[in-house]
Protein backbone atom coordinates (compact mmCIF):
# COMPACT_ATOMS: atom_id res chain seq x y z
CA UNK A 1 0.00 0.00 0.00
CA UNK A 2 2.82 2.35 0.89
CA UNK A 3 4.27 1.70 -2.56
CA UNK A 4 0.99 2.56 -4.24
CA UNK A 5 0.66 5.80 -2.27
CA UNK A 6 4.27 6.85 -2.81
CA UNK A 7 3.94 5.97 -6.46
CA UNK A 8 0.77 8.03 -6.76
CA UNK A 9 2.39 11.08 -5.19
CA UNK A 10 5.29 10.84 -7.64
CA UNK A 11 2.97 9.84 -10.47
CA UNK A 12 0.84 12.93 -10.13
CA UNK A 13 3.92 15.10 -10.44
CA UNK A 14 5.07 13.13 -13.46
CA UNK A 15 1.60 13.54 -14.92
CA UNK A 16 1.78 17.31 -14.55
CA UNK A 17 5.26 17.30 -16.12
CA UNK A 18 4.10 15.16 -19.01
CA UNK A 19 0.97 17.20 -19.63
CA UNK A 20 3.00 20.43 -19.56
CA UNK A 21 5.46 19.28 -22.22
CA UNK A 22 2.85 17.38 -24.24
CA UNK A 23 0.46 20.33 -24.58
CA UNK A 24 3.09 22.47 -26.29
CA UNK A 25 4.30 19.63 -28.48
CA UNK A 26 0.78 18.69 -29.49
CA UNK A 27 0.01 22.25 -30.39
CA UNK A 28 3.12 23.36 -32.18
CA UNK A 29 5.51 20.44 -32.68
CA UNK A 30 8.04 21.99 -30.31
CA UNK A 31 9.47 19.41 -27.93
CA UNK A 32 10.71 21.56 -25.10
CA UNK A 33 13.96 20.10 -23.77
CA UNK A 34 14.29 23.12 -21.49
CA UNK A 35 11.15 22.14 -19.58
CA UNK A 36 13.02 20.71 -16.61
CA UNK A 37 15.42 23.67 -16.60
CA UNK A 38 12.45 26.04 -16.34
CA UNK A 39 11.10 24.06 -13.39
CA UNK A 40 14.46 24.27 -11.65
CA UNK A 41 15.02 27.96 -12.45
CA UNK A 42 11.61 28.83 -11.06
CA UNK A 43 12.23 26.71 -7.98
CA UNK A 44 15.67 28.18 -7.29
CA UNK A 45 14.44 31.76 -7.52
CA UNK A 46 11.58 30.73 -5.24
CA UNK A 47 14.13 29.37 -2.79
CA UNK A 48 16.01 32.69 -2.88
CA UNK A 49 12.80 34.47 -1.89
CA UNK A 50 12.36 32.05 0.98
CA UNK A 51 16.03 32.32 1.98
CA UNK A 52 15.64 36.10 2.03
CA UNK A 53 12.91 35.69 4.63
CA UNK A 54 9.99 36.04 2.27
CA UNK A 55 6.72 34.40 3.24
CA UNK A 56 5.99 30.94 1.83
CA UNK A 57 3.08 32.10 -0.30
CA UNK A 58 5.26 34.76 -1.90
CA UNK A 59 7.88 32.09 -2.68
CA UNK A 60 5.21 29.94 -4.29
CA UNK A 61 3.80 32.86 -6.27
CA UNK A 62 7.26 33.88 -7.49
CA UNK A 63 8.01 30.30 -8.49
CA UNK A 64 4.84 29.83 -10.55
CA UNK A 65 4.99 33.36 -11.93
CA UNK A 66 8.61 33.00 -13.00
CA UNK A 67 7.88 29.69 -14.72
CA UNK A 68 5.14 31.40 -16.74
CA UNK A 69 7.32 34.40 -17.59
CA UNK A 70 10.25 32.17 -18.61
CA UNK A 71 7.97 30.04 -20.74
CA UNK A 72 6.46 33.00 -22.54
CA UNK A 73 9.79 34.80 -22.83
CA UNK A 74 11.57 31.83 -24.40
CA UNK A 75 8.61 31.20 -26.71
CA UNK A 76 8.61 34.76 -27.97
CA UNK A 77 12.35 35.18 -28.45
CA UNK A 78 14.53 32.18 -29.20
CA UNK A 79 11.67 30.02 -30.46
CA UNK A 80 10.48 32.60 -33.00
CA UNK A 81 12.73 31.23 -35.79
CA UNK A 82 11.57 27.72 -34.92
CA UNK A 83 7.95 28.64 -35.55
CA UNK A 84 8.84 29.90 -39.01
CA UNK A 85 9.75 26.33 -40.01
CA UNK A 86 7.23 23.63 -40.65
CA UNK A 87 7.03 19.89 -40.31
CA UNK A 88 10.09 17.89 -39.39
CA UNK A 89 12.40 20.88 -39.71
CA UNK A 90 10.48 22.54 -36.88
CA UNK A 91 10.66 19.50 -34.62
CA UNK A 92 14.38 19.07 -35.14
CA UNK A 93 15.20 22.76 -34.74
CA UNK A 94 13.06 22.90 -31.60
CA UNK A 95 15.13 20.11 -30.07
CA UNK A 96 18.39 21.96 -30.75
CA UNK A 97 17.16 25.36 -29.61
CA UNK A 98 15.48 24.17 -26.41
CA UNK A 99 18.48 22.00 -25.58
CA UNK A 100 20.69 25.09 -25.91
CA UNK A 101 18.30 27.03 -23.68
CA UNK A 102 18.45 24.21 -21.15
CA UNK A 103 22.28 24.36 -21.11
CA UNK A 104 22.23 28.11 -20.66
CA UNK A 105 19.73 28.02 -17.79
CA UNK A 106 21.53 25.10 -16.20
CA UNK A 107 24.90 26.84 -16.56
CA UNK A 108 23.70 30.06 -14.99
CA UNK A 109 22.05 28.27 -12.09
CA UNK A 110 24.99 25.97 -11.35
CA UNK A 111 27.56 28.76 -11.53
CA UNK A 112 25.58 31.31 -9.50
CA UNK A 113 23.84 29.13 -6.92
CA UNK A 114 25.60 25.76 -6.91
CA UNK A 115 24.16 24.66 -3.59
CA UNK A 116 20.73 26.20 -3.70
CA UNK A 117 17.73 23.98 -3.22
CA UNK A 118 14.04 24.72 -3.11
CA UNK A 119 12.17 23.08 -0.33
CA UNK A 120 8.89 23.93 1.30
CA UNK A 121 8.84 22.30 4.70
CA UNK A 122 5.39 21.38 5.92
CA UNK A 123 5.12 21.26 9.66
CA UNK A 124 3.03 18.79 11.57
CA UNK A 125 3.02 15.09 12.27
CA UNK A 126 2.62 12.47 9.53
CA UNK A 127 -0.94 11.81 8.46
CA UNK A 128 -2.43 8.34 8.44
CA UNK A 129 -3.77 7.43 4.97
CA UNK A 130 -5.21 3.94 4.48
CA UNK A 131 -2.95 2.64 7.20
CA UNK A 132 0.17 4.30 5.81
CA UNK A 133 1.85 7.21 7.53
CA UNK A 134 2.33 9.92 4.90
CA UNK A 135 4.18 13.19 5.29
CA UNK A 136 1.99 16.25 5.04
CA UNK A 137 4.21 17.66 2.33
CA UNK A 138 3.73 14.62 0.11
CA UNK A 139 -0.03 14.80 0.51
CA UNK A 140 -0.06 18.50 -0.30
CA UNK A 141 2.11 17.85 -3.35
CA UNK A 142 -0.26 15.14 -4.54
CA UNK A 143 -3.26 17.37 -3.94
CA UNK A 144 -1.61 20.21 -5.84
CA UNK A 145 -0.86 17.92 -8.77
CA UNK A 146 -4.42 16.63 -8.78
CA UNK A 147 -5.86 20.14 -8.72
CA UNK A 148 -3.55 21.27 -11.53
CA UNK A 149 -4.52 18.30 -13.69
CA UNK A 150 -8.22 18.76 -13.00
CA UNK A 151 -8.00 22.46 -13.79
CA UNK A 152 -6.20 21.71 -17.06
CA UNK A 153 -8.86 19.21 -18.09
CA UNK A 154 -11.70 21.53 -17.18
CA UNK A 155 -10.07 24.28 -19.19
CA UNK A 156 -9.58 22.03 -22.20
CA UNK A 157 -13.01 20.44 -22.18
CA UNK A 158 -15.46 22.98 -20.84
CA UNK A 159 -14.29 26.37 -22.04
CA UNK A 160 -14.28 27.94 -25.47
CA UNK A 161 -10.54 28.63 -25.21
CA UNK A 162 -10.03 24.95 -24.42
CA UNK A 163 -12.04 23.88 -27.41
CA UNK A 164 -9.96 26.20 -29.58
CA UNK A 165 -6.79 24.60 -28.16
CA UNK A 166 -8.03 21.10 -28.97
CA UNK A 167 -8.93 22.19 -32.48
CA UNK A 168 -5.53 23.66 -33.19
CA UNK A 169 -3.94 20.47 -31.81
CA UNK A 170 -6.05 18.37 -34.20
CA UNK A 171 -5.77 20.53 -37.30
CA UNK A 172 -4.17 23.95 -37.23
CA UNK A 173 -5.31 24.90 -40.70
CA UNK A 174 -8.83 23.66 -40.04
CA UNK A 175 -8.88 25.88 -36.96
CA UNK A 176 -7.77 28.90 -38.98
CA UNK A 177 -10.58 28.24 -41.45
CA UNK A 178 -12.99 28.46 -38.50
CA UNK A 179 -11.60 31.83 -37.46
CA UNK A 180 -9.40 30.60 -34.61
CA UNK A 181 -6.03 32.36 -34.34
CA UNK A 182 -3.32 29.75 -33.71
CA UNK A 183 -0.96 32.44 -32.38
CA UNK A 184 -3.45 33.44 -29.66
CA UNK A 185 -4.08 29.80 -28.78
CA UNK A 186 -0.33 29.24 -28.56
CA UNK A 187 0.01 32.06 -26.05
CA UNK A 188 -2.64 30.47 -23.84
CA UNK A 189 -0.97 27.07 -24.09
CA UNK A 190 2.53 28.42 -23.39
CA UNK A 191 1.24 30.23 -20.29
CA UNK A 192 -0.58 27.09 -19.18
CA UNK A 193 2.49 24.92 -19.77
CA UNK A 194 4.63 27.41 -17.83
CA UNK A 195 2.16 27.43 -14.95
CA UNK A 196 2.29 23.62 -14.86
CA UNK A 197 6.10 23.80 -14.71
CA UNK A 198 5.67 26.12 -11.72
CA UNK A 199 3.26 23.65 -10.13
CA UNK A 200 5.81 20.86 -10.56
CA UNK A 201 8.45 23.03 -8.89
CA UNK A 202 6.19 23.77 -5.92
CA UNK A 203 4.94 20.18 -5.63
CA UNK A 204 8.49 18.84 -5.79
CA UNK A 205 9.50 21.39 -3.15
CA UNK A 206 6.69 20.15 -0.92
CA UNK A 207 7.37 16.45 -1.44
CA UNK A 208 11.15 16.67 -1.14
CA UNK A 209 13.28 19.40 -2.72
CA UNK A 210 14.42 20.74 -6.06
CA UNK A 211 18.19 20.92 -6.48
CA UNK A 212 20.10 22.97 -9.03
CA UNK A 213 21.19 19.92 -11.01
CA UNK A 214 17.72 18.38 -11.35
CA UNK A 215 16.81 20.03 -14.67
CA UNK A 216 17.84 17.32 -17.10
CA UNK A 217 16.35 14.51 -15.03
CA UNK A 218 13.04 16.35 -14.98
CA UNK A 219 13.17 16.94 -18.73
CA UNK A 220 13.91 13.28 -19.43
CA UNK A 221 11.06 12.22 -17.16
CA UNK A 222 8.73 14.66 -18.88
CA UNK A 223 9.71 13.41 -22.33
CA UNK A 224 9.36 9.76 -21.29
CA UNK A 225 5.92 10.42 -19.82
CA UNK A 226 4.85 12.38 -22.90
CA UNK A 227 6.07 9.66 -25.25
CA UNK A 228 4.41 6.88 -23.28
CA UNK A 229 1.23 8.93 -23.23
CA UNK A 230 1.41 9.35 -27.01
CA UNK A 231 3.20 12.55 -27.95
CA UNK A 232 0.80 15.46 -27.94
CA UNK A 233 -1.99 13.56 -26.23
CA UNK A 234 -2.81 15.32 -22.98
CA UNK A 235 -5.02 12.69 -21.37
CA UNK A 236 -2.49 10.02 -22.33
CA UNK A 237 0.32 11.97 -20.68
CA UNK A 238 -1.67 12.28 -17.44
CA UNK A 239 -2.37 8.55 -17.30
CA UNK A 240 1.20 7.68 -18.31
CA UNK A 241 2.56 9.91 -15.53
CA UNK A 242 0.59 8.12 -12.82
CA UNK A 243 1.43 4.67 -14.23
CA UNK A 244 5.15 5.46 -14.46
CA UNK A 245 5.04 6.92 -10.95
CA UNK A 246 3.71 3.58 -9.69
CA UNK A 247 6.32 1.68 -11.72
CA UNK A 248 9.01 3.94 -10.25
CA UNK A 249 7.88 3.31 -6.67
CA UNK A 250 7.59 -0.41 -7.28
CA UNK A 251 11.05 -0.54 -8.85
CA UNK A 252 12.61 1.44 -6.00
CA UNK A 253 11.09 -0.93 -3.47
CA UNK A 254 12.08 -4.14 -5.25
CA UNK A 255 15.27 -3.64 -7.25
CA UNK A 256 16.56 -0.57 -5.48
CA UNK A 257 16.96 3.05 -6.44
CA UNK A 258 20.01 2.52 -8.65
CA UNK A 259 18.15 0.35 -11.15
CA UNK A 260 14.96 2.41 -11.10
CA UNK A 261 15.86 4.39 -14.20
CA UNK A 262 16.45 1.22 -16.17
CA UNK A 263 13.11 -0.23 -15.11
CA UNK A 264 11.35 3.03 -15.90
CA UNK A 265 12.81 3.28 -19.38
CA UNK A 266 12.11 -0.42 -19.98
CA UNK A 267 8.48 0.10 -18.99
CA UNK A 268 8.32 3.04 -21.35
CA UNK A 269 9.88 1.04 -24.17
CA UNK A 270 7.43 -1.82 -23.67
CA UNK A 271 4.49 0.58 -23.74
CA UNK A 272 5.75 2.19 -26.92
CA UNK A 273 6.17 -1.19 -28.62
CA UNK A 274 2.76 -2.48 -27.52
CA UNK A 275 0.87 0.78 -27.98
CA UNK A 276 2.72 2.99 -30.43
CA UNK A 277 0.00 5.59 -30.25
CA UNK A 278 0.40 6.03 -26.54
CA UNK A 279 -1.03 4.40 -23.48
CA UNK A 280 -4.63 5.33 -24.25
CA UNK A 281 -4.44 4.48 -27.94
CA UNK A 282 -6.71 6.16 -30.40
CA UNK A 283 -9.79 3.98 -30.30
CA UNK A 284 -8.76 1.43 -32.88
CA UNK A 285 -7.09 3.71 -35.36
CA UNK A 286 -4.02 2.61 -37.21
CA UNK A 287 -0.76 4.08 -35.87
CA UNK A 288 0.00 5.52 -39.27
CA UNK A 289 -3.00 7.81 -38.97
CA UNK A 290 -1.77 9.12 -35.66
CA UNK A 291 1.62 10.08 -36.97
CA UNK A 292 -0.01 11.60 -40.00
CA UNK A 293 -2.29 13.56 -37.73
CA UNK A 294 0.32 15.63 -35.97
CA UNK A 295 2.78 15.82 -38.79
CA UNK A 296 0.09 17.07 -41.12
CA UNK A 297 -1.10 19.55 -38.59
CA UNK A 298 2.26 21.20 -38.22
CA UNK A 299 3.23 20.64 -41.80
CA UNK A 300 2.09 24.08 -42.83
CA UNK A 301 0.94 25.25 -46.20
CA UNK A 302 3.73 23.70 -48.23
CA UNK A 303 2.39 20.23 -47.72
CA UNK A 304 -0.96 19.09 -48.97
CA UNK A 305 -3.15 16.13 -49.64
CA UNK A 306 -5.44 17.79 -52.12
CA UNK A 307 -5.80 17.28 -55.82
CA UNK A 308 -3.95 20.37 -56.82
CA UNK A 309 -0.82 18.99 -55.21
CA UNK A 310 0.83 19.24 -58.60
CA UNK A 311 0.69 22.99 -58.04
CA UNK A 312 3.32 22.54 -55.45
CA UNK A 313 5.22 19.69 -56.94
CA UNK A 314 8.45 21.63 -56.76
CA UNK A 315 8.21 22.23 -53.05
CA UNK A 316 10.23 20.12 -50.66
CA UNK A 317 8.56 18.08 -47.99
CA UNK A 318 10.33 19.76 -45.10
CA UNK B 1 -16.99 41.73 -53.33
CA UNK B 2 -13.72 39.89 -54.05
CA UNK B 3 -11.10 41.44 -56.30
CA UNK B 4 -7.92 39.67 -57.34
CA UNK B 5 -5.46 41.81 -59.30
CA UNK B 6 -2.37 40.55 -61.09
CA UNK B 7 -1.76 37.83 -58.54
CA UNK B 8 1.57 36.02 -58.62
CA UNK B 9 2.29 33.17 -56.25
CA UNK B 10 4.50 30.15 -55.98
CA UNK B 11 6.48 27.87 -53.74
CA UNK B 12 10.11 28.79 -53.45
CA UNK B 13 11.58 28.78 -56.95
CA UNK B 14 8.44 27.35 -58.48
CA UNK B 15 6.04 30.01 -59.76
CA UNK B 16 2.47 28.75 -59.92
CA UNK B 17 0.35 31.81 -60.65
CA UNK B 18 1.49 34.29 -63.28
CA UNK B 19 -0.70 37.37 -62.92
CA UNK B 20 -4.27 36.23 -62.34
CA UNK B 21 -7.18 38.70 -62.38
CA UNK B 22 -10.52 37.69 -60.97
CA UNK B 23 -13.54 39.38 -59.47
CA UNK B 24 -16.62 38.06 -57.77
CA UNK B 25 -19.61 40.36 -57.35
CA UNK B 26 -22.20 40.21 -54.57
CA UNK B 27 -24.65 37.38 -55.14
CA UNK B 28 -22.69 35.83 -57.99
CA UNK B 29 -21.61 32.23 -58.40
CA UNK B 30 -18.29 32.08 -60.21
CA UNK B 31 -16.69 28.85 -61.38
CA UNK B 32 -12.92 28.46 -61.40
CA UNK B 33 -12.12 25.80 -63.93
CA UNK B 34 -8.82 24.10 -64.53
CA UNK B 35 -6.99 20.81 -64.67
CA UNK B 36 -4.81 19.47 -61.88
CA UNK B 37 -1.83 21.75 -61.48
CA UNK B 38 -3.50 24.75 -63.10
CA UNK B 39 -3.17 26.72 -59.86
CA UNK B 40 -6.76 26.67 -58.62
CA UNK B 41 -5.91 25.58 -55.10
CA UNK B 42 -3.01 28.01 -54.84
CA UNK B 43 -5.29 30.85 -55.94
CA UNK B 44 -7.95 29.92 -53.41
CA UNK B 45 -5.39 29.51 -50.63
CA UNK B 46 -4.08 33.00 -51.38
CA UNK B 47 -7.63 34.33 -51.21
CA UNK B 48 -8.20 32.64 -47.84
CA UNK B 49 -4.92 33.95 -46.43
CA UNK B 50 -3.34 30.51 -46.12
CA UNK B 51 -0.68 31.24 -48.72
CA UNK B 52 1.19 34.49 -49.17
CA UNK B 53 1.26 35.70 -52.78
CA UNK B 54 4.56 36.99 -54.12
CA UNK B 55 2.90 39.93 -55.88
CA UNK B 56 -0.53 41.33 -56.66
CA UNK B 57 -3.48 42.65 -54.73
CA UNK B 58 -6.40 40.97 -53.01
CA UNK B 59 -9.36 42.91 -51.66
CA UNK B 60 -12.51 41.71 -49.96
CA UNK B 61 -15.32 44.28 -49.65
CA UNK B 62 -12.82 46.90 -50.75
CA UNK B 63 -10.39 46.20 -47.92
CA UNK B 64 -6.98 44.68 -48.70
CA UNK B 65 -6.43 41.17 -47.39
CA UNK B 66 -2.63 41.16 -47.43
CA UNK B 67 -2.10 42.10 -43.80
CA UNK B 68 -4.83 39.90 -42.39
CA UNK B 69 -4.38 36.43 -40.93
CA UNK B 70 -6.28 33.48 -42.36
CA UNK B 71 -8.39 33.38 -39.21
CA UNK B 72 -9.24 37.09 -39.48
CA UNK B 73 -10.29 36.60 -43.10
CA UNK B 74 -12.54 33.71 -42.05
CA UNK B 75 -14.09 35.84 -39.32
CA UNK B 76 -14.65 38.63 -41.83
CA UNK B 77 -16.98 36.29 -43.73
CA UNK B 78 -14.78 34.76 -46.41
CA UNK B 79 -14.94 31.02 -45.79
CA UNK B 80 -12.86 28.48 -47.65
CA UNK B 81 -13.85 24.82 -47.73
CA UNK B 82 -10.61 23.14 -48.83
CA UNK B 83 -10.70 19.99 -50.91
CA UNK B 84 -9.12 18.04 -48.07
CA UNK B 85 -11.85 19.48 -45.80
CA UNK B 86 -9.70 19.97 -42.71
CA UNK B 87 -12.28 18.69 -40.25
CA UNK B 88 -11.40 17.88 -36.65
CA UNK B 89 -11.36 14.08 -36.89
CA UNK B 90 -11.65 13.39 -33.15
CA UNK B 91 -14.62 15.67 -32.66
CA UNK B 92 -18.20 14.72 -33.46
CA UNK B 93 -20.17 16.13 -36.37
CA UNK B 94 -22.00 18.38 -33.93
CA UNK B 95 -18.80 19.66 -32.30
CA UNK B 96 -17.25 20.34 -35.70
CA UNK B 97 -20.27 22.39 -36.69
CA UNK B 98 -20.32 24.27 -33.37
CA UNK B 99 -16.79 25.48 -34.03
CA UNK B 100 -17.71 27.10 -37.30
CA UNK B 101 -18.70 30.41 -35.80
CA UNK B 102 -15.75 30.93 -33.44
CA UNK B 103 -15.64 33.01 -31.28
CA UNK B 104 -19.42 33.44 -31.47
CA UNK B 105 -21.87 30.78 -30.32
CA UNK B 106 -23.53 29.01 -33.23
CA UNK B 107 -27.20 29.93 -33.54
CA UNK B 108 -29.48 26.88 -33.39
CA UNK B 109 -31.27 28.20 -36.47
CA UNK B 110 -27.99 27.93 -38.38
CA UNK B 111 -27.55 24.33 -37.24
CA UNK B 112 -31.12 23.53 -38.33
CA UNK B 113 -30.41 25.05 -41.71
CA UNK B 114 -27.39 22.78 -42.14
CA UNK B 115 -29.36 19.66 -41.25
CA UNK B 116 -32.17 20.74 -43.59
CA UNK B 117 -29.59 21.10 -46.34
CA UNK B 118 -27.81 17.84 -45.53
CA UNK B 119 -30.35 15.56 -43.83
CA UNK B 120 -27.88 12.71 -43.55
CA UNK B 121 -25.76 14.75 -41.13
CA UNK B 122 -28.62 14.57 -38.62
CA UNK B 123 -28.16 10.79 -38.59
CA UNK B 124 -24.43 11.20 -37.94
CA UNK B 125 -24.76 13.92 -35.31
CA UNK B 126 -22.80 12.20 -32.53
CA UNK B 127 -20.32 10.38 -34.75
CA UNK B 128 -16.66 11.37 -34.94
CA UNK B 129 -15.94 13.26 -38.13
CA UNK B 130 -12.93 11.06 -38.86
CA UNK B 131 -15.20 8.03 -39.25
CA UNK B 132 -17.50 9.56 -41.87
CA UNK B 133 -17.40 8.82 -45.58
CA UNK B 134 -15.80 11.35 -47.88
CA UNK B 135 -19.14 12.72 -49.01
CA UNK B 136 -20.38 13.13 -45.48
CA UNK B 137 -17.15 14.84 -44.48
CA UNK B 138 -17.58 17.26 -47.34
CA UNK B 139 -21.08 18.04 -46.09
CA UNK B 140 -19.74 18.69 -42.59
CA UNK B 141 -17.05 20.94 -44.04
CA UNK B 142 -19.60 22.96 -46.02
CA UNK B 143 -21.90 23.04 -42.99
CA UNK B 144 -19.07 24.22 -40.75
CA UNK B 145 -18.41 27.07 -43.16
CA UNK B 146 -22.11 27.94 -43.37
CA UNK B 147 -22.69 28.29 -39.61
CA UNK B 148 -20.07 31.03 -39.73
CA UNK B 149 -22.57 32.95 -41.90
CA UNK B 150 -20.15 33.58 -44.75
CA UNK B 151 -20.74 36.34 -47.23
CA UNK B 152 -18.44 34.64 -49.68
CA UNK B 153 -18.30 30.86 -49.70
CA UNK B 154 -15.18 29.50 -51.43
CA UNK B 155 -15.25 25.83 -52.37
CA UNK B 156 -12.20 23.95 -53.62
CA UNK B 157 -13.24 20.97 -55.70
CA UNK B 158 -16.11 20.00 -53.42
CA UNK B 159 -16.84 16.78 -55.29
CA UNK B 160 -13.30 15.41 -55.50
CA UNK B 161 -13.33 11.74 -54.61
CA UNK B 162 -17.09 11.60 -54.17
CA UNK B 163 -19.25 8.92 -55.74
CA UNK B 164 -21.46 10.45 -58.46
CA UNK B 165 -24.72 10.22 -56.47
CA UNK B 166 -23.10 12.02 -53.53
CA UNK B 167 -21.61 14.64 -55.82
CA UNK B 168 -25.07 15.20 -57.29
CA UNK B 169 -26.55 15.43 -53.80
CA UNK B 170 -23.95 17.98 -52.79
CA UNK B 171 -24.55 20.16 -55.83
CA UNK B 172 -28.31 19.92 -55.35
CA UNK B 173 -27.84 21.15 -51.78
CA UNK B 174 -25.60 24.00 -52.95
CA UNK B 175 -28.16 24.98 -55.60
CA UNK B 176 -30.96 25.10 -53.04
CA UNK B 177 -28.76 27.05 -50.65
CA UNK B 178 -28.16 29.50 -53.46
CA UNK B 179 -31.86 29.99 -54.27
CA UNK B 180 -32.76 30.32 -50.59
CA UNK B 181 -30.06 32.70 -49.45
CA UNK B 182 -28.53 34.23 -52.58
CA UNK B 183 -25.10 33.51 -51.13
CA UNK B 184 -22.00 34.51 -53.13
CA UNK B 185 -19.91 31.53 -54.17
CA UNK B 186 -16.52 30.97 -55.79
CA UNK B 187 -16.09 27.33 -56.66
CA UNK B 188 -13.13 25.52 -58.20
CA UNK B 189 -14.11 22.45 -60.18
CA UNK B 190 -13.06 20.03 -62.83
CA UNK B 191 -16.57 18.66 -63.28
CA UNK B 192 -17.73 21.18 -65.83
CA UNK B 193 -21.38 20.34 -66.48
CA UNK B 194 -22.25 20.39 -62.80
CA UNK B 195 -20.51 23.60 -61.92
CA UNK B 196 -21.59 25.48 -65.05
CA UNK B 197 -25.20 24.54 -64.29
CA UNK B 198 -24.91 26.49 -61.04
CA UNK B 199 -22.48 29.28 -61.93
CA UNK B 200 -23.25 32.44 -63.85
CA UNK B 201 -19.70 32.94 -64.97
CA UNK B 202 -16.56 30.94 -65.28
CA UNK B 203 -12.83 31.47 -65.47
CA UNK B 204 -10.58 28.87 -67.02
CA UNK B 205 -7.13 28.68 -65.50
CA UNK B 206 -4.28 27.01 -67.35
CA UNK B 207 -0.77 26.79 -65.92
CA UNK B 208 -1.30 29.77 -63.69
CA UNK B 209 -2.85 32.08 -66.31
CA UNK B 210 -6.44 32.88 -67.17
CA UNK B 211 -7.06 31.23 -70.54
CA UNK B 212 -10.78 31.89 -71.02
CA UNK B 213 -13.44 33.80 -69.20
CA UNK B 214 -17.10 34.22 -69.94
CA UNK B 215 -20.65 33.34 -69.00
CA UNK B 216 -21.42 29.73 -68.27
CA UNK B 217 -23.19 29.27 -71.60
CA UNK B 218 -20.31 30.84 -73.52
CA UNK B 219 -17.83 28.55 -71.83
CA UNK B 220 -20.01 25.49 -72.33
CA UNK B 221 -20.23 26.31 -76.04
CA UNK B 222 -16.56 27.23 -76.52
CA UNK B 223 -14.97 24.48 -78.60
CA UNK B 224 -11.58 24.82 -76.91
CA UNK B 225 -13.10 24.53 -73.44
CA UNK B 226 -15.28 21.66 -74.50
CA UNK B 227 -12.30 19.82 -75.90
CA UNK B 228 -10.17 20.35 -72.84
CA UNK B 229 -12.70 19.84 -70.06
CA UNK B 230 -15.66 17.96 -71.42
CA UNK B 231 -13.76 15.51 -73.54
CA UNK B 232 -15.99 16.34 -76.49
CA UNK B 233 -15.91 18.62 -79.52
Amino acid sequence: MAIVLDGSVLGLQLAVLGVGISLVFGLSGVLDLAYGAKVVAAAIVGSLVLAGGGPVLLGVAVTVGLAVVLSLGIDRTVLAPVYRRHGEARVVLSLLVTLAVAFVIDGVLVSRWPHAAFSLAVAGPPVDVLGVRMRGGSLLAAGLGLVALAATFLLLHTTRAGRAIRCVIQDEEGAQLCGIEPARVRTVVVVLSGALAGVVAVAQGLASSVAVADGFDLTILAVVVAVVGGLGRVAGAAVAGVVLGLVHALATATVGASATWVVLLLAAAVTIVLRPEGILGLGGRAPRRHTARWSRRIAGPDRTTDDDAADRAGEGRG
Amino acid sequence: MLEVRDLHAGYGELAVLHGVDLSVGVGEVVALIGANGAGKTTLLRCVAGLHRPSAGALTFDGAPLAARSAAAIARAGLRLVPSDRRLFPQLTVRENLLLGAHPRRVASADLRRVTALFPRLAERWGQRAGTLSGGEQQMVAVGRALVGRPRLLVLDEPTTGLAPPLAAELYAALASLRTETGITVLVAEQQLPRVLAMAERGIVLERGRVRHRGSSTELADDPAVRRAYLGVG
